[in-house]
């Protein structure tokens, strides 16, 4: 299905990263693999440096206030300007009170607000993206922010090395508004016959905590992860992203009636080097037209894949020329989505690092 | 039906194997080669050279290579 806005646009995005850097070579051996097998799979993958979190409490909301206290001490944006938070995250502070009405409080946002958790991953951020824009046509929403962020190397295990390896932490602002645009179609389509692809399976009421879901356990050959952990159906999802991804690019842009050459670049979840690199091929497009260099610099960030290509990429260039992107989130739910929107004369545009 | 020399041929170049042929009845999961990447590489190359894509659960049903032939020739459009 077609959502359509008129007259939207993204007004600012920060990224928020550990400090922390640490390189596949450096846990290898945590893994149940020959170093040379281990060593194939990460050219091909294109892991190397990721950024994750030192502390083992790290917690979204760290980042979350880290990078809204930024924005305003660097007066980017203040408490009392913000219609609606929406945060969209797998790996939440807590399951109940919602974490959004946590930051409100934390934060010193005003009461006339909406305050929503979702909970999204993978395609996280296109989520958020339709939501704030079907909030702005209240006509007392003038500013939403959508917030992403994941702590993956708190969900993943680290001797999971088909995720973990993967993974990085970050999470990011991103400001909508209305102002004057053309037409924005957001492509969305769900199966939640696979739903479980991509999966925690203990935590819930399904599944309580209890001395066996805390057991490491190993759950494919090598691999060893706590039901706590969140697993990934490497098959399944592959699968899944060379059927429906070229597919719906084409079928976006024969809705916008535009070509691939009408985009700058192709602005996608990053789930790896590899299946990007062999979307972008399908396309026919070049390989630099969809950056697939997040895995190999920060780490798949989950919810904040695509404001972490965009800042790293582009960033400050964002804040003076606008151009056209393609932007798309897939995979957990399962869920593919995507839309072209004109991007630039953003008010900020980069990332910042935590000590955390 | 696709040809299975073409094909065991493109297999031994994604699985890096020089030193001996394969044959249709070669149990590839049972290969040294084998391996979670070459999975993704067998899967990428049969799209490339045949427009195929056989989901996931249909291939754990695979054990031969022979198998993998019949599944791509029963698949193609």
């Amino acid at each position: 299905m077609y959502f359509h806005f008129q007259n939207k646009q993204i007004t600012g995005m920060l990224t928020v990263v550990p400090q922390h850097r640490v390189r596949f070579e450096d846990e290898i051996d945590n893994y149940a693999f020959s170093r040379a097998q281990s060593v194939q799979l990460q050219k091909v993958m294109g892991y190397n440096e990721r950024r994750v979190c030192r502390r083992t409490d790290a917690c979204i909301s760290d980042f979350i206030c880290h990078g809204f206290e930024h924005l305003f001490s660097e007066g980017l944006l203040t408490p009392g300007e913000v219609d609606a938070l929406i945060l969209l995250t797998n790996s939440p502070d807590y399951l109940v009170p919602p974490d959004s009405n946590i930051l409100q409080g934390r934060l010193g946002m005003k009461q006339d607000m909406l305050c929503l958790d979702i909970n999204q991953g993978c395609a996280g951020f296109m989520v958020g993206l339709v939501q704030a824009m079907q909030l702005l046509e209240q006509p007392e929403i003038r500013k939403v922010a959508v917030v992403t962020a994941d702590v993956a190397s708190r969900t993943h295990s680290p001797r999971d090395r088909a995720s973990y390896p993967l993974m990085g932490d970050a999470a990011a602002i991103t400001i909508f508004e209305n102002r004057p645009s053309d037409p924005i179609h957001v492509f969305m389509k769900m199966d939640g016959r696979k739903a479980l692809s991509i999966w925690q399976p203990a935590g819930g009421l399904k599944e309580p905590a209890s001395e066996q879901t805390i057991r490491m356990r190993e759950e494919t050959p090598g691999n060893f992860m706590t039901r706590h952990h969140i697993r990934m159906q490497g098959d399944e999802i592959f699968n899944f992203m060379m059927r429906e991804i070229p597919e719906m690019f084409a079928d976006l842009f024969a809705h916008y009636g535009m070509t691939y050459n009408d985009v700058e670049a192709f602005i996608c979840h990053q789930p790896n080097k590899f299946i990007l690199n062999r979307v972008a091929k399908k396309l026919g497009i070049e390989l630099e037209k969809m950056p697939a260099n997040i895995v190999e610099t920060f780490g798949n960030s989950i919810s904040s894949s695509i404001p972490c290509c965009i800042t790293h990429n582009f960033g400050q260039r964002m804040e003076k020329e606008d151009t056209h992107f393609c932007l798309a989130g897939f995979g957990e739910g399962l869920i593919w989505s995507s839309t072209i929107l004109r991007l630039g004369s953003l008010d900020f545009c980069h990332i910042i690092e935590m000590d955390i | 039906m696709i040809d299975t020399n073409q094909f065991l041929a493109q297999m031994q170049e994604v699985l890096e194997i020089e030193d001996r042929t394969l044959s249709p009845d070669e149990k590839f999961r049972e290969l040294p080669e084998w391996s979670s990447l070459a999975y993704l590489s067998t899967i990428a190359m049969i799209d490339d050279e045949y427009n195929v894509i056989i989901s996931a659960a249909d291939f754990r049903e695979l054990q031969t290579l022979g198998d993998i032939v019949r599944a791509i020739s029963e698949r193609q459009p």
